[in-house]
């Protein structure tokens, strides 16, 4: 067609749209639906996913951290570290806190931080007060903010005293947030944080003993924590210390939830495919109801290709505004969704608008209209100009054309692509289209079969099981199309719920049959008589007791053998 | 036969036309061996009852549904030759169709429904010339109406300012008062032949009304398929006053 031929169409779909969205509502509800589904979830994933980087530094506590094991950083490391940028030193270790007499323990997880701790963010403490002042010496003492749960099992009240190793220290504060929580690793008890000029009083850091030293450096603006990471390690290739920038320490994080969102994605694509279905009956509706405007026009001397593309922009331009409408309510969902995820994520979703999710929503969307408007729009080539002079039935032979034929498999492909192109794990991607692509094929095969299947029966005596039988395969019959739309939704519920099922099975049948109901840890030998017996006295319950202790090994004692 | 008031070479000609349509009973014979011809600026009726080919034959003439044996010449055209598209140009350029239910697209205005044929030519006073054909069959004033707005009777007169503004060879149509009343369908009648006269248009008329029949210089009277009839009408015989008056 020629641009004035173009511009002609749209002149003419422009007027065929005053009358309004009238049987075509449906068809913009599945759009709506569709897209926004798509556009919420890569919007919630991209400010999550922004949350995460603008917060990473934060996550980790520093822009890099290097980490030793057993022994402290020599001169030549600290001077080195310190020459990056400003340092701060952590030192953690597991520890017994216990009260003045002695009464009552609790393993801890004891971290003794500097002057410069925290490098990202802010420590907040109940009652609210400045970090170093909580843990400064005074009054002969010095200060520790602790877990809430350390109050519980010391059963001691803010104001008072306890004692880790040979320290006495006075509970100044409880831990509100800590920056740097989600960069701490398996924690075994209550979080104990004291000073780091505390520590030695503690005179818990002897030869041998399991203490971790961390530091981490915040770099001058501009730096560039990779490029730092490697020169240390490239500087002290012996050191043995594990350096992370901020970027490797949010990564496990940030894949976790793009696991998520490739599976929410998914999911929204197939709520869109379901949706195309409803697209697809949609535009079938409207068209058969235009037929007599379609005859007119083609009676007045409008070409086949003239009306098929006032129509086709009639469809596109109404499953803009659908778009349009969906890409507004996907770019609103991570507002809605941020307080439900407040508690459930250690960092929140940095609110905006994210231009790639919402771009590749509305390509998912305009590609699913144009797939399954393609079909019932190709119907407008069989509608006869003398449909207005007498009731036509469709005689012409119900063959696609070559050219819809090779638009339908372009735009297939060209779904899949998007879908395996923004997909996180591919595999999982292209799964999903082979399943998509046989439910659909398998579905219409049967319509197919039960139009034809009821066509060869016989007329049965009764007239309401004629007539019943007669509608299944009457010219015009929506049998095949009501049953792919029933078939692929239910196809969509029944395999949510095998997923479920699946992954509660995989669950279960993983664990052990003995596998127990409780694990409980750090119970002292004075107290594991008393436990065994309050044990023993519940019905069924079954106790078994591994004494643990933790050691080291040097490369000495392994004398190159291998550990398993 | 040609009428010896047009003695111009014939506008139609329809030779050994045959339509047979399939059906889940079998096959049905429409048209049987139909041939005439129709000349210039002759006013033709089409009769006979209901189901004896009237609407295949106009559908034929129309380019709207194929012969299934037999030669359709329009205007020199021959429509056997002629792809779907080329169809579509020449119904634009040389054939206008009045229908019985008016079929103005609801979307459009009166002014626009007039425009339409001259819009798919390409004219450039498309919306000009069809003020002007709507002032013709007076809806000057109805312009922006939608067709909604309008009577059946004014729905069909813009129906003929539609079928007229590209100035066609060829008239068709189908029982355009069958949806009016005695008085709106005379008025409507009088506009359709004031415009055949005055543009010098070919026309053929289906129709059950035999006085509107009478007022056609010629009667084609079709049976199961057949022409049994065609006549040179008594309008003819009185002569060009007493037709107008009749």
């Amino acid at each position: 067609m020629t641009a004035p031929t173009w511009r002609y169409a749209f002149r003419l779909a422009r007027r065929e749209l005053r009358g309004g969205l009238r049987g075509l509502r449906v068809f913009l509800g599945c759009i709506v639906l569709g897209v926004a589904a798509i556009a919420g979830i890569g919007s919630l994933g991209a400010s999550l996913a922004a949350g995460i980087t603008g917060n990473a530094r934060e996550l980790l506590g520093g822009d890099i951290e290097a980490r030793l094991a057993y022994r402290p950083a020599d001169a030549a490391e600290h001077a080195f570290l310190a020459r990056s940028g400003s340092l701060s030193e952590i030192t953690t270790l597991r520890a017994m806190a216990r009260t003045p007499d002695g009464a009552r323990r609790s393993l801890i997880e004891l971290k003794a931080v500097d002057a410069a701790y925290p490098l990202y963010g802010r420590v907040v403490l109940a009652p609210p007060q400045a970090l170093g002042a909580a843990l400064d010496h005074s009054n002969g003492v010095f200060g520790a903010v602790v877990d809430p749960a350390i109050l519980d099992r010391l059963g001691a009240k803010l104001g008072d005293t306890i004692r880790i190793g040979e320290a006495a220290l006075q509970l100044r504060g409880t831990i509100v947030r800590e920056p740097d929580a989600a960069a701490s690793g398996l924690i075994l008890g209550p979080q104990v944080m004291i000073a780091a000029a505390a520590l030695p009083e503690t005179k818990l850091i002897q030869p041998g003993a399991l203490v971790t030293y961390d530091y981490r450096v915040r770099l001058p603006p501009g730096g560039n924590g990779v490029v730092s990471a490697e020169a240390a390690r490239a500087a002290f290739p012996q050191a043995g210390w594990q350096i992370r920038s901020f970027r490797q320490a949010a990564r496990p994080l940030q894949g976790l939830l793009d696991r998520i969102a490739q599976f929410l994605s998914l999911v929204g694509l197939t709520a869109l495919l379901v949706g195309g279905v409803g697209i697809s009956n949609a535009i079938r509706g409207h068209i058969a109801a235009k037929t007599p405007t379609i005859a007119t026009l083609k009676c007045l001397g409008a070409s086949t290709r003239l009306v098929f593309a006032v129509y086709l922009i009639e469809v596109m331009a109404l499953a803009l505004l659908g778009v349009g409408g969906a890409l507004g309510l996907g770019a609103l969902f991570p507002i809605a969704a941020r307080p439900l995820l407040a508690g459930v994520l250690p960092v929140s979703a940095r609110l905006g608008v994210y231009p790639a999710p919402l771009a590749w929503a509305a390509l998912y969307g305009l590609l699913t209209t144009l797939l399954f408007a393609l079909w019932p729009l190709a119907v407008i080539g069989r509608i006869p100009a003398g449909a207005l002079f007498r009731d036509v039935v469709d005689r012409a032979r119900r063959r696609i054309s070559p050219l819809v034929l090779a638009a339908t498999i372009l735009l297939t492909l060209g779904l899949a692509a998007l879908a395996v192109a923004g997909a996180s794990d591919r595999g999982v991607a292209l799964w999903f289209i082979a399943g998509a692509t046989g439910a659909f094929a398998i579905f219409r095969a049967a319509g197919a079969a039960v139009v034809l299947a009821a066509g060869q029966l016989g007329r049965p005596r009764r007239p309401v099981l004629c007539l019943a039988l007669a509608n299944f395969h009457r010219p015009g019959a929506p049998t095949a199309q009501i049953l792919l739309s029933l078939g692929i939704g239910l196809t969509v519920l029944i395999a949510v719920a095998l997923v479920e099922a699946n992954l509660s099975r995989e669950i279960e049948t993983r664990l052990p049959a003995a596998a127990p109901a409780f694990f409980f840890i750090d119970i002292q030998p004075d107290q594991l008589a008393g436990f065994e017996q309050i044990v023993r006295g519940i019905r069924g319950a079954r106790l078994d007791q591994v004494p643990m202790m933790r050691g080291r090994t040097s490369s000495r004692q392994l004398n190159n053998s291998c550990l398993t | 036969m040609t009428s010896s008031l047009h003695p111009g070479g014939p506008l139609v000609v329809v030779e050994d036309v045959q339509l047979t349509l399939g059906s889940p009973a079998g096959p049905v014979n429409i048209l049987r061996g139909i041939s005439l011809e129709i000349a210039a600026g002759e006013t033709v009726s089409l009769v006979g009852p209901s189901g004896s080919g009237k609407s295949s034959l106009m559908m034929v003439l129309g380019g709207l549904e194929r012969p299934t044996a037999g030669r359709v010449r329009i205007n020199g055209n021959n429509l056997g030759g002629l792809g779907e598209d080329a169809l579509a140009r020449l119904r634009r350029d040389a054939i206008g169709i009045v229908f019985q239910a008016f079929h103005l697209i609801p979307t459009m205005t009166a002014l626009e429904n007039v425009a339409l044929p001259l819009e798919l030519g390409g004219h450039a006073d498309a919306f000009a010339d069809a003020a002007q054909g709507l002032a013709a069959v007076g809806l000057g004033h109805r312009l922006s109406h939608y067709p909604a707005q309008l009577s059946g009777g004014e729905q069909q007169r813009v129906s003929i300012a539609r079928a007229f503004i590209a100035g066609p060879k060829l008239l068709l149509a189908d029982e355009p008062t069958g949806n009016l009343d005695g008085a709106t369908g005379q008025l409507v009648i009088d506009c359709l032949f004031e415009h055949q006269a005055r543009h010098g248009t070919t026309l053929l008329l289906i129709t059950h009304d035999t006085s509107l029949a009478e007022r056609c210089e010629r009667q084609i009277r079709l049976a199961d398929g057949q022409i049994v009839e065609d006549r040179v009408t008594a309008s003819m015989r009185l002569g060009g006053a007493a037709r107008r008056a009749l």
